[in-house]
């Protein structure tokens, strides 16, 4: 079965910034997370994939359409829902007003149809009681719930969400993962977030974007093995380490090669992820100068 | 599946206009013309004891100015991010605000060309030799120029100073209804032409944000992919 | 997560003493170097230096005219800068940033002080550009020499922009408010610099409050006027900036509910708009009050006495008569009469005095009196006596106004070119010279008919029907130089394009077509020719010169004499007489008065 994505060679500029530089990716039904610092270029790939932007050079296609041509552009529109990373309102826009209106540029243009579907992305994201309420009265965590909303009008058959987590407290970003859960499994959705931690909760595979290269693709235990076997805890800091940090119990967590005294422990995918971008941006180097 | 029937497309403005509306910068609008009719009314109101055809020609258009630069505050869209992700048009908003602005800009350049006419039938009574009011050209002028502020905001919404819009797009615009007004003066066959150009340039501007507004260099790798391809 | 324990602590950070003024003076030199870089403000100020380019290009400026221009000019920048200010000043609820920027030390009020500093930038500009435009009209060549005060008043219209911007980004964020307050204030002021094309009168007494800038009468006058004193305006101008920007920080404190925010106090933010609303109030009066009795009559006398007041200098035999300042006209003036002069066989009996005078045709009413006023110029109280309108207006009648004119008079006016349009100046000059040569009036009576309807100005003079001497002078005029002859061609190919017929002028001997007047520039002469006179010319103008030269030399006095016609100089010249154009009765007006042959 043809993937979802499949990207070859995507570059993107602007001006003298090479902001995508030769992006190989395929992604498949289900939950695909993107990670990387900030300017590493993810908030370009899920342009790109939505359609918003043109790449410079590669091929691309989405659910099987070429979004260079016109008729191909409209096919992924019509199976899309997209979360922008700024999410712009009208300042008059009441939130039903607002899903409202998106949905009927989603072309669900019989009423019935689409006061129901608003019901229902409203219900999916709790911000039921909020309907009638004004968007700049709203709080951020709950505009971004709004945003989350709009993307699922018309349950579109791919998502993609730049940032989708960011502003929400604990409870609304493990409601966000259980409204993942609940999409029907040939659905793809592909996530952007510095939260390493919501993408090993619900990511099938993780790709790591660092200076705009796809560092990393794969699991998030796969994530995880780069730090294999250097990964370590101990009571004191170790100088040597190429990273550590105090965790809250009192002991050091450091990365690297193994501190006098230290206990191996099973690395998560956030150390692996430190690793990939410790060994690029030579954080070993700020380590030593700390010595 | 998304819950599209056939034909939807078609039906998607009809639907949308409420939502369109209420995001309509009426205020800019309303004020636009108020300025307009009261530049109108003032001319009209102190006008000189045998005022002429040229000097009330000259009169009308400088209170043509406001109504033109409404329409530089016409393409700006808050949604314009999300809206470039969806199946409607990109030009939608921006349509859409423009044919609700049309008809309350031509109804007050008619109340300005009527109080126009009254100043000029004030000079008439004292020469016998008869004077009229260029109205085909005046007009014609007036939809250049507001062609020309459209144009600027088409192209200034698809630019990194989209968030300021009319900010940036009014004195552009002012900047080239100036140039177009002296280059093009007296002949109203250019006119039109001039703001045919402005209509499509505004055409072009709102077009699929997928596309950008330059004839990148960069389009050429696309293009020898698509040979490559093919 | 910290990468390491060895980071040394934060140093601990305290407000030094005196640190919120100069925190205020800090943030003001960060908004001086945004508004600087601002891209409205840049193209405000390349606007404003090309609008100096292109009205100053190919003219000799005047520069009692020009520093008040340069303050029309810099309007452009001051339009901008109030947009840009606006925009600064309403960023932070723009960007829905108040409840961020209100936890900070520096108040909305300081902030707006910050934003009045800032002003300093678009202010630098301003200076860089009206230097740029001072040297650019001194490479041009131009008459007298600037007025600081009154270049000051361009900067200061560029200060006032500002702090109108600031003022309203107070109260409206909305960026529409800022642009329709340019228009609006830019029809305004447009009314005021384009008296000519307006019909909204202004009544004077409320016409003090609107000059931004001042309206430019005084290229019609031969020196500044004293009317309207640059101190006053300079006044004005900073009365009106300090209260918007008393007025912007009002509005800021207003907003946020405390006035006396870190440096900024409400004590003298109210004695500084007292001082405004007090300077306002003095130079409003000033400017609103008439000039003094002395000044109109200092400014009649000069306009009324050229004779006295003129500085004279004779070259190659010819008198020529300026107004101080204007003397570098004479060589160009030189240049035209030498070129006349230069292609007669024999030298004229009678010196030649070219004589500057004011041009008051612009300002005639019918019955000749000189009111600026009456032309609704807001601001301009200028009301010179009627002694002026009638002297200007005789300037075209009596032939002996000015004691030590040459008979008939040749008469240049303030107004020359250096550009393209400098052939039709020399045109103008060179035809009163060759009617001079040729003994041809260069002036008119003037018959008043008085009817039912209204009384109606009818021009009467000789008219040298048949007369060689015509074509002669016309030649002459067109071949004086390059310029000239240009001019006259172009002319000509106007008149043809335009299908202009030849009015019918009527003599005593009989109705003849006139010859249309040239397309000349600076003082209009009242010149009579027929068109038979200008198609001989014509046709002498394909000869080769040293031709027609040589058949004028065979008799020259002769051919000056009334009794030397058209007939006999073609057969001089060996061509055939062009036929005389038909005279079109459809033109013909009987209330014509009869005007005799010239003899």
């Amino acid at each position: 079965m043809e993937p979802t994505i499949m990207i070859e060679g995507l570059t993107r500029r602007y001006g003298a910034t090479i902001a995508l530089d030769q992006i190989d990716l395929a992604v498949s039904a289900g939950i695909t997370g993107i990670l990387g610092p900030n300017g590493a270029g993810k908030t370009t790939l899920l342009a790109i994939l939505a359609t918003v932007a043109e790449p410079d050079a590669g091929r691309l296609r989405v659910l099987g359409q070429d979004p260079r041509e016109r008729a191909g552009r409209l096919r992924i529109r019509r199976s899309l829902g997209y979360l922008p990373q700024e999410l712009g309102y009208h300042r008059h826009f009441t939130v039903a007003a607002f899903l409202d209106y998106v949905a009927i540029l989603k072309e669900i243009t019989d009423a019935r149809q689409r006061h129901a579907e608003v019901a229902r992305v409203l219900a999916e994201v709790g911000l039921a009681d909020v309907a009638g309420k004004r968007i700049r009265t709203l709080s951020g965590g709950m505009r971004r719930r709004l945003g989350m909303a709009q993307a699922l009008l018309g349950d579109p058959r791919l998502l993609v969400f730049d940032e989708p987590t960011a502003g929400l407290d604990p409870e609304q970003r493990l409601r966000f993962r259980e409204l993942l859960s609940r999409l029907p499994g040939d659905r793809t959705v592909v996530l952007s977030t510095h939260q390493v931690d919501d993408v090993t909760a619900v990511c099938s595979s993780v790709v790591v974007i660092l200076g705009g290269k796809a560092r990393f693709t794969g699991t998030p235990a796969e994530l995880a093995d780069l730090a294999a076997g250097r990964v370590w805890s101990a009571q004191a800091r170790d100088a040597a380490a190429d990273l550590s940090w105090r965790g809250g119990d009192g002991s050091w967590r450091h990365i690297g090669t193994a501190p006098p005294g230290a206990t191996l422990v099973k690395a998560t995918a956030e150390d692996g992820y430190l690793t990939l971008t410790g060994a690029l941006d030579g954080l070993a180097g700020l380590a030593g100068a700390s010595r | 599946m998304p819950i599209t029937a056939r034909g939807a497309r078609a039906r998607v403005p009809r639907a949308a206009l409420p939502h369109l509306a209420a995001t309509m910068p009426w205020g800019t609008l309303f004020g636009g013309c108020a300025i307009g009719l009261a530049a109108s009314v003032v001319a009209y109101r102190f006008a000189g004891p045998a005022p002429d055809a040229a000097g009330v020609s000259a009169a009308l258009r400088a209170a043509f100015v406001p109504l033109a630069l409404v329409a530089a505050f016409l393409a700006a869209d808050p949604h314009r991010d999300l809206v470039a992700a969806l199946p409607a048009p990109a030009w939608l908003a921006a349509a859409t605000h423009t044919a609700l602005a049309l008809p309350v800009l031509a109804g007050t350049a008619a109340l300005q060309l009527r109080l126009a006419a009254a100043e000029l039938a004030i000079g008439q009574r004292y020469t016998s030799v008869p004077a009229h009011l260029p109205w085909p050209a005046l007009l014609a002028e007036l939809g250049a120029a507001t062609a020309i502020a459209l144009a600027t905001a088409s192209v200034v919404a698809r630019t990194r100073w989209h968030e300021l819009g009319g900010a940036i797009a009014a004195p552009v615009s002012l900047a080239v209804i100036a140039v177009a007004h002296v280059a093009l003066a007296g002949f109203t066959g250019r006119l039109l032409l001039a703001g045919a150009l402005a209509l499509a340039t505004a055409a072009w501007a709102q077009r699929d944000p997928w596309h950008r507004l330059r004839t990148a260099v960069f389009r050429q790798a696309w293009a020898s992919e698509r040979m490559a391809k093919a | 997560m910290t990468a390491a324990a060895g980071l040394a602590p934060a140093a601990a950070v305290r407000a030094a003493p005196g640190g919120a003024r100069l925190a205020v003076l800090l943030a003001g030199r960060a908004e001086a170097i945004r508004l600087l870089r601002n891209p409205l403000v840049l193209l405000g100020a390349v606007a404003s230096a090309a609008l100096v380019g292109w009205n100053s290009w190919g003219t000799v400026p005047k520069w009692w005219v020009w520093d008040v221009q340069l303050g029309s000019s810099l309007l452009v920048l001051a339009a901008t800068t109030l947009l840009a200010c606006q925009l600064a000043a309403a960023r932070v609820r723009r960007d829905g940033a108040t409840a961020l920027y209100e936890s900070y030390p520096l108040s909305a009020t300081t902030r707006a002080a910050a934003h009045l500093i800032g002003l300093a930038g678009p202010l630098l500009l301003a200076v860089v550009v009206e230097g740029a435009a001072v040297a650019w009209l001194d490479f041009l060549g131009p008459v007298g020499s600037p007025r600081l005060g009154v270049l000051a008043q361009g900067l200061l219209l560029v200060v006032l922009g500002g702090a109108l911007g600031t003022a309203l980004g107070g109260a409206l964020p909305n960026p529409a408010a800022a642009v329709f307050t340019i228009v609006v204030l830019g029809v305004i002021e447009w009314d005021l610099l384009n008296p000519f094309g307006v019909q909204v009168a202004v009544a004077p007494g409320t016409a003090w409050f609107f000059p931004w800038t001042q309206p430019v009468l005084s290229g019609f006058l031969p020196g500044p006027i004293a009317a309207i004193p640059p101190a006053a305006h300079l006044a004005w101008l900073a009365a009106l900036s300090g209260v918007a920007a008393c007025a912007g920080l009002c509005l800021a404190s207003w907003r946020t509910g405390r006035l006396a925010g870190a440096g900024v106090g409400s004590r003298p933010v109210a004695v500084a708009l007292a001082a405004c609303v007090a300077a306002g109030g003095w130079s409003g009066w000033t400017l609103g009050h008439p000039p003094t009795a002395s000044v109109t009559a200092g400014l009649a006398y000069t306009i009324t006495h050229p004779a006295q007041t003129e500085q004279c200098q004779t070259q190659q035999g010819v008198r020529y008569c300026a107004y101080p300042g204007f003397g570098a006209d004479v060589a160009r003036w030189a240049a035209v009469v030498n070129g006349v002069l230069g292609l007669l066989p024999a030298p004229p009996a009678a010196r030649l005095t070219v004589r500057q005078v004011v041009d008051g045709a612009v300002f005639q009413t019918a019955t000749g009196e000189f009111d600026p006023a009456a032309q609704g110029q807001p601001g301009q109280t200028l009301k010179l006596p009627k002694e002026v309108g009638r002297f200007v207006a005789a300037e075209g009648t009596d032939p002996a106004l000015i004691p030590g004119s040459s008979s008939p008079p040749v008469y240049v006016d303030l107004d020359w070119s250096a550009g393209g349009t400098v052939g039709r100046y020399q045109l103008g000059l060179a035809e009163q010279t060759a009617w001079w040569v040729a003994g041809l009036p260069t002036t008119q009576r003037i018959v008043y008919d008085t009817t039912p309807e209204g009384t109606d100005l009818l021009s009467s003079s000789c008219v040298p029907v048949g007369q060689a001497r015509e074509a002669i002078a016309i030649w002459l005029s067109a071949s004086a130089t390059p310029g000239t002859r240009a001019a006259f061609l172009a002319g000509e190919a106007e008149l043809a394009r335009l299908g202009v017929a030849f009015v019918p002028l009527r003599t005593t001997a009989g109705w003849v077509a006139g010859q249309g007047g040239a397309f000349i520039a600076g003082y209009q002469a009242s010149l009579q020719a027929t068109a038979q006179g200008g198609a001989l010319a014509d046709a002498m103008l394909r000869l080769p010169r040293q031709r027609v030269e040589a058949a004028l030399a065979t008799d020259w006095p002769g051919w000056l004499r009334a009794a030397a016609t058209d007939q006999q100089l073609a057969a001089a010249l060996r061509i055939p007489l062009p036929p005389a154009p038909a005279v079109d009765k459809s033109m013909i007006d009987p209330r014509q008065p009869v005007q005799p042959v010239c003899r």
